[in-house]
């Protein structure tokens, strides 16, 4: 006999991906509302971020529907999501803060040299990314 | 014959083992990391972590007017991100100084954030300020506590102590007149560290004593104590108890105008407080919040600085937004009568 996470709980895993990682980017954008600031540079943050968080929750829509029907594999799967989701949420903000706010500020010597402040920001999102999926497949072996 | 394993997913049985303990640990990470996210996000949200374009204005050199009763100054708190936040806060003092000229930037310290200030000197102080600079535009600063050890005697921050000696700051606390002003910079971190209770230290105590002093002989018509730490806040840091205790007292028993201060990221002026009106000025590049007491007249939670006029009846001052809103505006009038 087949079962199949409830379609609700892939959604919610799913859309959670890339909240976590457009999350930074509209606190910095509200922050420059905040302050009066024009923000050009920050929809371009935002753009950014919403790329690279919909792509990954996309692909992991659809990794979790192809679950086969066993049961082993489906809660590994989704225990192994989670694991990922917790990583990606805590790397999206905290390899920034790295990132931007590191000595000497990586950001700052990047965009010196005439490279907009979007390489470094794209540069810690994707690696948030790839340590998430790092993650979950590593627990994903270790599960099953 | 079938394995357990197998007999149990048939079933559609319980977990194995590894999930149960991967499962319960993804269940205490998930509700600790959404803790720590909500943290981290206000944090990200408090700080000016994002590179910005410096301004590239071209100001007239030495352009302010020059009198002996008459002086006009800008007052820039807790600035020193380098940040995008930071450069729009100095786009708009130069576009200030365009239309108006000031001789004078009066700094409530913090110049320098996410690093030391021997590193950080040329991001976070010269390419922000480059146009009032080059314009000669002299800079009083009152240190603060992310300032690392200026004017104490490091020798990795010779250059750094030397450059703003030369742009007006000889000291961690000193005294300087400008046109009809007498200003009075603290070393409040130095204040803070010496005071406890009602127990002053020797280092702190000499401070005390010169600032007795020094506003004993003040002859000016205007006095005005700068210093990073708030007598008065209704910020984060809020009140600073060191100074109401015994800092306050020396402002109002010397008739003391204007108390300027930094350290809360907010702009805030007060009632006068036994005569003395306390202004806090930090939105110099980040912003937190302010909840406004009984002796708050005006208060704004956004990046700003101060454009003061002062000549020998009035003392004009505006708090200026980023983008060129007035958030507040006063008046005063001189308490002594020099």
């Amino acid at each position: 006999m087949t079962r199949r996470w409830p379609d609700l709980g892939v959604l919610v895993l799913s859309l959670l991906h890339p909240l976590v990682v457009v999350a930074p980017a509209l606190v910095v954008a509200a922050a420059a509302d905040r302050g009066a600031v024009p923000d050009a540079e920050g929809g371009m943050l935002l753009v950014a971020s919403s790329v690279i968080g919909g792509a990954h929750g996309t692909a992991t829509w659809v990794r979790l529907r192809r679950q086969p029907g066993q049961g082993l594999e489906l809660r590994s799967a989704v225990i192994a999501s989670v694991h990922g989701l917790v990583v990606l949420a805590l790397m999206a903000t905290l390899l920034l803060f790295v990132t931007l706010g590191a000595y000497p500020p990586s950001a700052v010597v990047v965009v010196d040299r005439g490279w907009p402040v979007l390489v470094p920001w794209i540069g810690a999102q994707v690696l948030a990314v790839v340590l998430s999926e790092a993650t979950r497949s590593t627990l994903v072996t270790w599960l099953e | 014959m079938d394995r357990p394993e197998e007999r149990r997913d048939e079933r559609g049985g319980g977990p194995t083992r590894r999930q149960l303990l991967a499962g319960g640990l993804g269940l205490v990470g998930a509700v600790a990391a959404a803790g720590g996210l909500d943290r981290a996000l206000r944090q990200l949200g408090r700080e000016d972590l994002v590179p910005g374009e410096p301004p590239s204005l071209e100001l007239t050199p030495r352009a302010w007017r020059r009198s002996s009763d008459r002086l006009s100054f800008a007052v820039l708190g807790d600035n020193g991100s380098g940040g995008r936040q930071a450069m729009a806060v100095a786009t708009r003092m130069a576009r200030s100084y365009a239309q108006s000229p000031f001789g004078l930037v009066v700094l409530l310290g913090d110049i320098c954030y996410y690093g030391p200030i021997a590193a950080r000197f040329q991001d976070v102080f010269v390419a922000p300020l480059r146009p009032l600079i080059e314009a000669g535009v002299s800079f009083e600063l009152a240190v603060g506590n992310h300032d690392g050890g200026l004017f104490g005697g490091d020798p990795r921050l010779v250059e750094v102590d030397n450059t703003l000696a030369l742009l007006g700051t000889p000291a961690r606390y000193y005294a300087t007149t400008r046109g009809p002003v007498d200003f009075f910079h603290l070393d409040s971190v130095g204040l803070v560290r010496g005071i406890d209770g009602g127990r002053v230290d020797r280092v702190a105590a000499q401070q005390l004593d010169w600032l007795d002093r020094s506003l004993a002989r003040a002859t000016s018509r205007w006095r005005v104590v700068c210093s990073h730490h708030p007598v008065h806040s209704s910020g984060l840091h809020g009140p600073t108890a060191a100074l109401v205790d015994v800092l306050e007292p020396l402002l109002v028993q010397h008739g003391v105008d204007l108390f300027l201060a930094g350290h809360d990221h907010h702009y805030e002026r007060t009632v006068p407080i036994g005569g003395v009106t306390h202004v806090v000025s930090g939105a110099g590049c980040k912003v937190t919040p302010v909840h406004p007491r009984r002796s708050t007249v005006a208060a704004a939670s956004t990046l700003q600085f101060m454009r003061i006029d002062v000549d020998d009846e009035w003392l004009d001052a505006r708090a200026v937004g980023a983008d060129g809103r007035i958030l507040d505006r006063f008046s005063l009038r001189p308490r002594s009568s020099a």
